[in-house]
């Protein structure tokens, strides 16, 4: 089934290509072009605008055979349900020291190959089909294949670097990289781990699943359509950016970052993959700071962490939003990860954990642009995300989550029918993962099965027609080390 | 008397042989942590670690030197490993693939 899968993207290649240019073609031009065509353009494009999920920034990652076999340690050690990217207290502490603890045996080099194959169906069909080449519905897909060279590069040098191809957007790309040093020492007499981080998407970096780049779902239908809006931090920065940034966990108590991000010019972003006016853009540094109270009762198996996360700058939305005009953004953010294990001995006992994350972000669109844009000056997003998780023996985990977005109303910035950024409802979701467990036949591969399922309750500020968004997706993500 | 003489010394050499003899103790391994986070000793005492865990350890030993350490290998599960601290000072354990699985130890 995967060879068919694999003969069937490929004979769309030149299909989707026509049509990706077609769709360029066809894309509202920022310079000159009034917000009232641009918008009844928009509104002739809603179907696609309605911004597949291929669109967004790939959060891909997992329990990678090259961690598991660096470490000699199966899946489930660091990964609640025996498969990546949730992390357990260990797999924190894994990626905070630099992806560097090891065996002490010599592996070669960390790398790992991922697939990722699914079925979307979604409750309604979508007009010209759920993204180039495809059909209006019931889509088998190709997600995302993947290298990755994950694990040790020098003592206290460890890094994860994803390299991507899209098989919806038929597109090799330069996926998350977080390129670490760490080392350990004191201060007032108590340790503390400090490291030095390089990565390409804020919250990539971060060891909790309460921030947006490894949060729940952790993977999603890339066919199935997702609201409009979305907070910078949300992943509107991923692989659109580079930074450099410091961390430290004092006393396995309070831990401090602080970072500094600078956007990608469109020439490096076309050659990373990307495509420079789908996405926001900037020539400003970007300050992201992060805060976090974390508690360890190890002997009992609860795990508490409460944070706060934000980042600020100048960014040009992408697809014309603001037609090429900055806008100053903020978002502040706070999250909480609650974790218990049943049994801290055994890495199969049963987990519980949740999340909860809340974004408020204000924008200032530049004054230059108000009367081209005919936009408000001011407008604020917020976004809550609540998931919850029962992993059972890390072989079956449901998980449930409640996302919700609102936001200033305007129909000259938000590409939606009545110009409410407005969406919300819930995901569910079973993840089953056979092996990954310290008596799993196949050290050196793993697999997740999943049936997930979105629903609804307003869309892009409609409720009438939220639920034919709706949609279903079955997932087989395979993880090989070489 | 000289029967009852020699008695007497082989009782006080036993006693005071048990007395000098060394320590063992155990630090259980268990959870991804040790039992403690520190523990003082006698010279020439010494530690067993247990893995009481699922998943195999490590047990790495650093010496007050500094530069001196003694990496005990991998520890699988249900298997101990053991050793004996023979120089006054403070060492520091720890796995090498778990590395908040950490403690200090004082030999005096």
């Amino acid at each position: 089934m995967f060879l068919d899968l694999l003969r069937g993207t490929k004979a769309r290649f030149a299909i989707v290509r026509l049509s990706k240019s077609l769709m360029c073609a066809d894309r509202p031009r920022c310079d000159g072009l009034r917000r009232s065509d641009r918008f009844a353009r928009s509104m002739r494009l809603l179907p696609l605008a309605a911004l597949p999920a291929a669109a967004l920034p790939s959060g891909s990652a997992l329990a990678l055979p090259s961690f598991a076999i660096q470490t000699g340690q199966p899946c489930a050690a660091c990964h609640i349900g025996a498969f990546g990217p949730q992390l357990t207290p260990y797999g924190r502490d894994f990626k905070l020291h630099g992806y560097t603890a090891n065996d002490g045996k010599d592996h070669g080099l960390p790398l790992a190959f991922t697939a990722q194959t699914s079925f979307t169906h979604t409750q309604e069909p979508q007009p010209g089909g759920a993204a180039p080449g495809f059909k209006p519905n019931d889509n088998f897909a190709i997600d995302q294949l993947s290298i990755y060279y994950a694990g040790q590069i020098a003592p206290k040098v460890g890094g994860f670097i994803e390299l991507n191809y899209d098989g919806v957007a038929q597109q090799a790309l330069l996926n998350n990289v977080d390129i670490r040093y760490a080392s350990e020492g004191e201060v007032f007499g108590q340790d503390v781990l400090w490291g030095v981080t390089a990565n390409n998407n804020p919250t990539v970096q971060d060891p909790w699943n309460s921030t947006p780049a490894w949060g729940f779902p952790y993977n999603q239908s890339p066919l199935a359509p997702t609201p409009n809006a979305s907070t910078l931090i949300d992943g509107g920065l991923g692989q659109r950016v580079a930074g450099v940034g410091a961390y430290s966990l004092w006393n396995d108590l309070l831990y401090l970052e602080g970072d500094v991000y600078k956007g990608l010019t469109a020439p490096a972003l076309t050659a990373l993959g990307q495509v420079p006016d789908e996405g926001s853009q900037t020539n400003d540094f970007l300050p992201y700071a992060r805060v976090a109270l974390l508690k360890d009762w190890n002997n009992t198996g609860h795990h508490l962490e409460l944070g706060a996360y934000g980042i600020s700058g100048n960014v040009v939305p992408g697809n014309g939003q603001t037609l090429g005009f900055n806008v100053h953004k903020t978002d502040l953010a706070i999250d909480a990860t609650y974790q218990f294990i049943t049994d801290p001995a055994k890495v199969t006992s049963d987990r519980l954990s949740a999340h909860a994350t809340y974004i408020h972000e204000t924008s200032q669109l530049a004054s230059e642009g108000l009367a081209l844009t005919g936009a408000l000056p001011d407008h604020w997003l917020d976004t809550m995300r609540v998931d919850v998780s029962y992993s059972f023996a890390a072989t079956v985990t449901p998980s449930v989550q409640y996302f919700r977005t609102v936001g200033t109303a305007d129909v000259n910035y938000w590409s939606t029918p009545n110009g409410s950024p407005n969406s919300d409802g819930m995901i569910f979701e079973v993840a089953y993962v056979p092996w990954g467990k310290p008596d799993s036949p196949f050290p050196n591969m793993n697999v997740r099965l999943a049936v997930q399922y979105f629903n609804y309750f307003s869309f892009d500020g409609s409720y009438a027609d939220a639920s034919r968004n709706n949609s279903f997706y079955f997932s087989l993500w395979t993880a090989v080390r070489f | 008397m000289p029967i009852r003489f020699a008695i007497a010394v082989a009782i006080l050499l036993g006693l005071a042989a048990a007395a000098a003899a060394a320590a063992t103790i155990t630090v259980v391994q268990k959870g991804l942590a040790l039992d403690r986070s520190s523990v003082s000793l006698a010279k020439g005492d010494r530690i067993t670690f247990t893995n009481d865990d699922d998943v195999i350890h490590n047990i790495h030993i650093f010496g007050p030197g500094g530069d001196d350490n003694v990496d005990l290998g991998l520890q699988r599960p249900g298997k101990n490993l053991s050793y004996k601290f023979d120089a006054n000072g403070t060492y520091r354990v720890r796995c090498n693939i778990h590395p908040s699985v950490k403690m200090s130890v004082i030999v005096r």
